[in-house]
């Protein structure tokens, strides 16, 4: 009977071989008996513990960052704006604000931007779609569709605010933040959504029409208000400049209308 | 040859066992050569009878059998159920439910809502997971963000396991769409489901969040959160 096993045929020979075995055996207990390794061991162990405090630090700066204000909504300053995206025309005068770096909440002035109503109103956007395709011809209705209207919802909204933040870098001076940008260009869906409802309602392609040119004309006023505050209006002769100010910003409205009809078009 | 030697001792009709000879829980200390017997230190002579006739005990008092899943203290298919009848029927649920809510419910209720439109030969797996997943992402920090200003902050799991529970309405659209064609009365259900699913979430997150003047605003994304999934229901 053979004492040792034959190593030319076995393939773990190198684990089952006695000698390597106590190299191992060696090797691990120097390894666990060095302070070293030890000290090593410990640092690693507080690290992952406090990578758990890390990230519950990391959360609670986010929800009490300057982000929040963008959130602080209530019910009066929803219906306020939701009609305001409906028909501009009745809110007359300057929508500048006291200061454009400092955060204000919603709830204190109407013309400060917010993420709820276009967060909540592109996904409203995007389920009345379903619905009227559901309604009008559900066989072609798929659950990937939702998937789809929000994707292109989102890079269509993505490259407006690309475009707009390119030109206002070029125009020297004028500092917007993005945030407040990505806010005050996706009011549009609050429109739409009401044109999808009256679209859903009433089934008719004239009406429909004139509501979406209505509704078109709506969202490129809205946005020239808006962009007003940000125009340059006080770097050179108060004459020129305001004249290239505000054509500057008749364009950069006119893209929103564009990317609507966009929108509109191609999306189904 | 030495004779065999009985392994028990020699044994002897007479003798005692040894057990009553020495009680096995006296402590001999050698050292000392004292014992302490067993109920030396009981003061009373009623618990010292019973140490030694344990019997007695269980005559006085009924010993009441309990099952083996509450002896573990796994209740959870009772729990499941006491919370979807709270859901569907806007009934109080149970003081643990708020404070810390289980995932196994709405495990079962989406794979379930899962598992329905198989019947009618629909896979929508994919999309219910993803949707759902994706929305509890956004209704989490939308939630958080709201609530900032009363510094409070409500975790991931609860907003989790809240809206799975909320999706048992929709769980019963689910099945009796399999029964139903389409038809006004389908569509009417689908609404009244959705709208069902809000209040009874809506009404969990007011308690927690307290935010009373904010109803409406907490609501409508819930809202449009169950339309996703009466959608996918009612029209694939």
């Amino acid at each position: 009977m053979k004492t040792q096993q034959d190593t030319s045929t076995d393939p773990f020979a190198f684990a089952f071989n006695p000698q390597n075995i106590e190299n191992t055996v060696n090797n691990a207990k120097n390894t666990l008996n060095n302070p070293l390794f030890g000290m090593a061991y410990a640092n690693f162990g507080k690290k992952f513990s406090g990578i758990g405090d890390k990230y519950d630090s990391l959360l609670n700066q986010i929800f009490s960052s300057q982000y929040r204000y963008y959130f602080d909504v209530d019910n009066m300053y929803v219906v306020k704006k939701s009609i305001m995206t409906i028909a501009p025309y009745l809110y007359r005068g300057n929508w500048a604000l006291s200061s454009e770096f400092q955060a204000i909440s919603p709830t204190e002035n109407v013309h400060a931007p917010d993420l709820y109503l276009p967060l909540m109103s592109l996904i409203t956007f995007v389920l009345l779609r379903c619905l009227n395709l559901g309604i009008t011809d559900k066989q072609e209705f798929n659950p990937g569709y939702i998937v789809d209207s929000f994707w292109k919802c989102l890079v269509i909204s993505f490259l407006e605010v690309i475009i707009i933040k390119i030109v206002f870098c070029f125009l020297d001076g004028i500092r917007v933040n993005t945030v407040d940008l990505i806010s005050h260009l996706n009011y549009r869906y609050c429109s739409l959504c009401a044109l999808m409802v009256f679209n859903i309602l009433i089934n008719n392609n004239f009406f429909s029409s004139i509501c979406t040119v209505y509704v078109l004309i709506c969202q490129a006023i809205f946005v020239y208000k808006t962009l007003q505050r940000y125009s340059p209006s006080h770097n050179q002769s108060a004459l020129e400049l305001s004249s290239f100010g505000s054509n500057i910003t008749l364009l950069l409205s006119l893209l929103q209308p564009f990317c609507s009809w966009i929108l509109l078009s191609f999306g189904q | 040859m030495q004779p065999l030697k009985n392994p028990f001792g020699i044994m002897d009709p007479n003798e005692k066992p040894k057990q009553y000879q020495n009680n096995p829980f006296d402590i001999q200390n050698d050292e000392l050569n004292e014992t302490i017997k067993l109920g030396d230190n009981v003061a009373s002579q009623e618990e010292k009878q019973l140490l030694f006739e344990p019997s007695k005990l269980q005559s006085n008092e009924t010993v009441e059998e309990i099952s083996l899943l509450e002896d573990l203290d796994i209740t959870s298919p009772l729990l499941i159920k006491s919370r979807i009848m709270s859901v569907l029927f806007f009934q109080k649920c149970d003081s643990e439910y708020l404070e810390d809510p289980d995932l196994s419910g709405p495990i079962l209720i989406v794979v379930s809502l899962g598992l329905l439109p198989l019947l009618t030969g629909k896979v929508h797996f994919n999309y219910i997971y993803g949707i759902g997943l994706w929305g509890w992402l956004l209704l989490y920090f939308l939630m958080n963000f709201m609530i900032q200003q009363q510094e409070k902050q409500i975790e991931f799991y609860k907003i989790l396991s809240y809206l799975g529970y909320g999706l048992a309405p929709i769980v019963l659209l689910s099945f009796l769409r399999i029964f139903l064609q389409d038809s006004s009365f389908v569509y009417a259900l689908a609404i009244v489901c959705a709208i069902w699913s809000t209040a009874s979430v809506s009404k969990t997150f007011d308690t927690i969040l307290g935010l009373q003047h904010r109803r409406f605003l907490i609501a409508y994304p819930l809202f449009l959160f169950y339309c996703t999934f009466v959608i996918i229901t009612i029209f694939s």
